[in-house]
């Protein structure tokens, strides 16, 4: 059973990893949300535009890094139930 | 903020070794598990191995996302939106949303559907017609043989020199040339050094035995024809003189 548990260490340290990338991803979100309400308050256009795509982008990633963290959690309880066996 | 996004793409791109090593360790134990007799264990683990299977091509996919994000912050940059733009239809979200619970749904769709309904390449236009053989390609054949037959030469001189060395205990004669000039060159005085006598086994004994008899035989055959030629002469002169009496 020990090779199982180490199966599931592995997978949560990736698991914490992709939340520490998540934290980035939001933390560029934050600052894009930032820029953007400055170029609003500028008034400028292109650059406005720009800006929502990339927010668009990065709400995006952060989605693709929820899903991917709950495939990991997935796959842990998975190798928790081998282990049950 | 280009980049942080750069940074962030990165750390995703840096979580990719321990997942596979994840995966691999997943891998191990199911095989591990199956060889002990434990098969429902063994599929479960096989269950896990493609569910971090999964997790690294949706992570992937997160890494080419983070790519387009940084692409859209130059594009602001330089002020060029081109297709990122939003409103220009470029713009394809790359997961699928639920939308009763707006929740992502598990399976990615990496393609985006402006590529996807692209016509399927048949990989035609990579073929290339069939030509014929041209001048320039017979010739460059004739080069790359007449490489080859250098190279046997080369083998050939190989096997003459420890041959000879093997035979006769002392360097082939054009191996003592070489030496000679050497020795000239230098200015310094003779260094002695044991030579180890070349070590040849059963095998290359043999070989160097066949290489110095085709050798002899060659360099014998013009003297035996010189030979015949000028003994069938004196012959034939004989012969004359015996029937002009």
């Amino acid at each position: 059973m020990a090779s199982i548990d180490e199966v599931i260490a592995s997978v949560s340290a990736n698991a914490n990893a992709v939340t520490e990338v998540q934290g980035q991803i939001e933390g560029s979100k934050a600052m894009t949300e930032e820029t953007l309400g400055q170029l609003q308050a500028l008034g400028v256009e292109g650059a406005m535009a720009a800006m929502t795509g990339c927010k668009e982008a990065l709400e995006e990633c952060s989605a693709m890094a929820t899903a991917l963290q709950n495939k990991l959690n997935e796959a842990m309880a998975a190798a928790a139930a081998a282990k049950q066996q | 903020m280009a980049a942080k996004i750069e940074s962030d793409r990165a750390a995703v791109e840096a979580v990719a070794g321990p997942i596979n090593s994840s995966k691999g360790q997943a891998e191990h134990t199911a095989s591990a598990l199956g060889g002990l007799g434990v098969e429902v264990a063994s599929e479960r683990m096989r269950g896990v191995v493609d569910k971090i299977e999964e997790a690294e091509s949706m992570r992937a996919a997160l890494q080419g996302a983070l790519v387009k994000a940084h692409f859209i912050v130059l594009s602001a940059i330089h002020g060029k939106m081109g297709p990122s733009a939003p409103g220009s239809g470029g713009v394809v979200p790359l997961t699928r949303v639920d939308p009763q619970t707006g929740a992502p749904k598990a399976g990615l769709d990496a393609i985006p559907p402006h590529l996807r309904q692209e016509p399927t390449p048949n990989g035609a236009d990579l073929l290339e017609p069939v030509r014929r053989k041209k001048g320039a390609t017979i010739f460059n054949e004739a080069v790359g043989k007449g490489d080859q037959i250098e190279d046997a030469t080369k083998t050939f001189d190989k096997n003459f020199d420890l041959a000879w060395e093997a035979f006769y205990d002392e360097p082939s004669p054009s191996k003592a040339q070489q030496n000679a000039v050497s020795e000239t060159q230098s200015s310094y005085g003779p260094v002695v050094t044991d030579v180890p006598v070349p070590k040849v086994g059963g095998g290359g004994a043999i070989m160097a035995a066949f290489v110095t008899s085709v050798v002899m035989a060659k360099a014998v055959q013009p003297i035996v024809r010189q030979f015949d030629r000028t003994h069938s002469g004196q012959r034939k002169a004989e012969d004359h003189g015996r029937q002009e009496p």
